[in-house]
């Protein structure tokens, strides 16, 4: 009866007794891993080299686990001798800038670093083919040139508002964008109004060499004309200027008996 | 190694690279040299070659790239012409001749 009434304490009873008899010796082995137990005499039989003495003096020198400077080590700047920011707005040194300055045309007339959404939204529509028809050379180029320089603006705001709004992101880009794309088309028309121009020129080319009273082969640095009015009735001469077909016309149809000549020769 | 007959139609239709073109093709970047390699691997940069812009003086030039949207739009008409375009040849020089016929 007693196997009956047995309770852990009397199952355990002879273990505690063991332990408690053995704790000088060694603790119970479910209390080992808290003993450090470390192995004190290495595999090795040879003594270990002394830390690396290469002269390094950065050696153990880390950012990343906060080791600091090393003793040997000397920064150029000490914390005493740091310059500090000028707060106040006011005390600021200015700079001096040239006010006609050719890079102020990559800003607006304002000289803000930007325009607001509606400064950039003030603007008109684009030029269009046949009020560039009546410009000339000169006011193109310079057109052309007017709207590569609102681009150079424009994409200078665009940098500078990108910039200053970082990923919080800011108006202004929509208008922009669309402003830029007024300049795109009247430059395409610009570009449009000088191919028309060249083909007009060709197609006039091509038909004065039909036309009589054009010269295309005058030289008009000597002083020859190529526009020769009223020549269109005549009969076709050979080749030279009008002059020269008036004052020896016996040379533009060779006399009878010299043709009768080259033909003897010939036979 | 070919590609499949469907891709190779595709492929008509987009830019040869260097990868098909024959073993001397150049693609380029259409922007010509702006010198020449030494024989030492360097580059020297011919400055006669270097492209320069000029911008046209524009004082007094009042010409903006936008028109006021009050003016209205106008269209050009060509009927008169032989050819009714704006690039017909024969209006081309018979005004040149109205004009003096001036080169």
């Amino acid at each position: 009866m007693a196997s009956i009434h047995c309770s852990s304490a009397s199952l355990l009873r002879s273990v505690f007794t063991t332990t408690t008899t053995r704790a000088s010796v060694l603790p119970p082995a479910f209390l080992v891993p808290a003993f450090n137990i470390t192995q004190t005499s290495s595999f090795s039989s040879t003594t270990p080299a002394q830390a690396r003495k290469d002269g390094n003096r950065n050696r153990g020198v880390s950012a990343l686990r906060h080791t600091g400077i090393g003793r040997k080590q000397k920064l150029g700047v000490s914390l005493a001798n740091l310059p500090k920011p000028v707060l106040d707005p006011q005390k600021r040194s200015t700079v001096d800038v040239d006010e006609d300055h050719g890079l102020w045309d990559f800003f607006y007339p304002s000289r803000e670093l930007f325009p607001t959404p509606e400064e950039s939204h003030a603007h008109g529509r684009a030029w269009t083919v046949p009020e560039l028809r009546v410009k000339d050379w000169d006011d193109l180029h310079r057109l052309w040139w007017t709207c590569v320089k609102e681009n150079n603006r424009s994409a200078t705001a665009m940098l500078a508002r990108q910039k200053a709004a970082a990923r919080s992101g800011m108006y202004g880009d929509y208008e922009a964008n669309a402003r830029h794309e007024v300049v795109a088309e009247t430059m395409k028309k610009i570009k449009f109004v000088l191919t028309e121009r060249w083909y007009a020129w060709e197609n006039a080319r091509m038909s004065a060499m039909e036309d009589e009273e054009v010269d295309l082969y005058a030289d008009v640095e000597k002083g020859e004309e190529a526009y020769l009015p009223g020549r269109a009735g005549d009969e076709p001469l050979a080749l030279g200027t009008k002059a020269d077909a008036l004052t020896d016309s016996g040379k533009a149809i060779p006399p009878p008996d010299a043709a009768g000549t080259t033909r003897e020769a010939r036979l | 190694m070919q590609p499949t007959p469907i891709l190779q139609r595709a492929i008509k239709r987009l830019a040869l690279t260097t990868k098909q073109g024959p073993h001397n093709y150049y693609k380029g970047n259409r922007t010509g040299a702006m010198g020449q390699h030494t024989k030492y691997g360097g580059y020297r940069i011919a400055w006669e070659k270097v492209r320069t812009y000029v911008c046209p003086d524009l004082t007094d030039f009042n010409l903006t790239p936008f028109v006021a949207r009050r003016i209205e739009k106008r269209r050009d008409t060509f009927a008169h012409t032989e050819t009714g375009s704006p690039m017909d040849g024969k209006e081309y020089l018979r005004r040149w001749k109205e004009e003096g016929g001036i080169i």
